[in-house]
């Protein structure tokens, strides 16, 4: 189980290795995985004589490294805390989380495309598009992407 | 062969350093420079005066260290894969506690406390690591709490299977300096946890690696650390047990720094020299060698980091108590 263990404006990390471009649920916040980050495992500080098996039988917990995750929250006017569990969000939320008076929208789209990165972005709306399945607009952004990496390889 | 060697003399030899030690050779000021004559002579006499008083501390060092009874492990040279083959299938339990004093700055007030039990079954690779916190009132002692908190979860690990490590004393000679109240509650939770693994015949080890301990030297006379008496042991030897009611204790050297001093259950007597060779084998696992890995582990677990600090400070520190108001109540 992952959780969060620290907050800001934008962001939020998340102890754990969660999936780069996941949309997950925090809180009440939905938000996508943009990095993950490990540090250098202990095992190096013990490492000798012993072999790697050795090590996991006599010192199994130095070998594990900590590993956070950084996500991006989708949406301003949500609330997660330190110590929040998150998870990988499911259909429901996410549809619930994007719709107004019935219509689709996506008030974090902007910020997401200026702060992260292209591939993060698609991969957000490649869930929506699998959700709202009719809107069209989804395919117009999507193309839009698709485009703005073309172009980035140019 | 590896394991354990039969009982030897130590000699005393090379020079002690005494970095503490205090010495009363005091010349008074003078009205010069130091690189004149007579700086340059106070100087020389000054070091002269230190050397013999040295030499004398030296020789009483040596006197005391003769009347020891010392053994040694012989370990061979793989000391990690020697550790290895001691440990196998030895479930040990290292208990470490860390603290938060009350954020006067920040308004908050209160502290808080959290030990941490790493628990590792040798041989196996199965481990864990579990967390008791608490949160203390301003008006608590801190310090206290969190001593009784690792000897409360001492005691919940004491099932008569697993070796359990304490960074510390069970005897701490600094309460004797605090109020009654506070050094019951020591002494309480100190007692309480060496009779429960007294009753479950539970190994425990109270471990303390820089230790300014004075028994040694006091039964002898005189008032130096016990660990300076023994700096001149062998690398890899230890002690006789030497006990006082119901609690033990030795003091052992595996790395070329200063002996470390060990405190444990009488119990534990019976078969000393196996349960010191399980405490040096944690040792050798150890990153420095002279430190039982168990320890070293739960240690990092239970550490506050700064980064933790700080967000505990952004998360609590909103709700913005006046520390003035509230160190009225009481």
């Amino acid at each position: 189980m992952c959780r969060v263990i620290r907050v800001s404006d934008r962001y939020l990390e998340v102890d754990g290795k969660l999936k780069i471009g996941e949309i997950v649920k925090a809180g009440n916040c939905l938000a996508v995985v943009v990095s993950v980050n490990g540090e250098v495992p202990e095992y190096l500080k013990y490492a000798g004589e012993l072999n790697r098996e050795e090590i996991e039988r006599y010192m199994p917990d130095v070998l594990e490294s900590r590993v956070t995750s950084k996500c991006f929250i989708l949406g301003g006017d949500c609330i997660s805390d330190i110590g929040d569990e998150v998870r990988v969000a499911d259909d429901e939320e996410i549809r619930e989380y994007h719709l107004k008076d019935g219509e689709l929208r996506i008030p974090y789209f902007y910020q997401m495309l200026k702060s992260c990165d292209i591939d993060v972005a698609k991969s957000v709306m490649k869930r929506l598009k699998s959700i709202f399945k009719n809107e069209e607009i989804l395919d117009a952004l999507l193309r839009e992407i698709d485009y703005m990496i073309m172009n980035g390889m140019k | 062969m590896c394991g354990l060697a039969g009982e030897i003399e130590l000699k005393a030899y090379g020079i002690l350093i005494f970095p503490v030690l205090k010495f009363e050779v005091m010349s008074g000021e003078f009205e010069s420079r130091l690189s004149s004559p007579d700086g340059v002579a106070k100087f020389r006499n000054f070091v002269k005066e230190f050397e013999s008083e040295l030499m004398e501390k030296k020789n009483v060092c040596s006197d005391i260290l003769s009347t020891i009874k010392l053994k040694k492990l012989n370990v061979c040279a793989g000391k990690r894969r020697w550790a290895i083959r001691v440990l196998k299938g030895i479930s040990a339990v290292g208990v470490d506690g860390s603290q938060i004093q009350p954020l006067r700055e920040f308004g908050i007030p209160a502290g808080a406390v959290q030990v941490a039990a790493f628990r590792v079954e040798h041989g196996s690779g199965n481990w864990d690591v579990s967390y008791t916190s608490r949160i203390v009132r301003l008006e608590e002692n801190v310090d206290a709490t969190r001593y009784a908190l690792e000897m409360d979860v001492l005691r919940r690990n004491a099932d008569g299977r697993s070796y359990l490590f304490y960074d510390g004393s069970f005897t701490p000679s600094f309460v004797r300096e605090m109020a009654r109240e506070v050094r019951n509650r020591y002494e309480k939770a100190a007692m309480d946890t060496v009779k429960k693994c007294s009753e479950t015949e539970t190994p425990l080890f109270g471990y303390t690696d820089r230790s300014y301990s004075r028994d040694l030297a006091k039964a002898h006379g005189v008032n130096i650390y016990d660990s300076f008496i023994l700096s001149e042991m062998d690398v890899m030897s230890y002690t006789e047990p030497f006990c006082s009611g119901e609690i033990c204790y030795c003091y052992v050297r595996f790395s070329p720094s200063l002996p470390s001093r060990v405190e444990f259950p009488e119990w534990m007597r019976k078969k000393f020299d196996q349960f010191i060779r399980v405490l040096c084998a944690e040792c050798m696992l150890g990153s420095t060698f002279s430190y039982p890995y168990v320890l070293e582990r739960a240690h990092s677990y239970a550490a506050v980091s700064e980064r933790e600090r700080r967000l505990i400070v952004e998360a609590v520190g909103g709700i913005s108590l006046s520390f003035k108001w509230v160190s009225k109540l009481w």
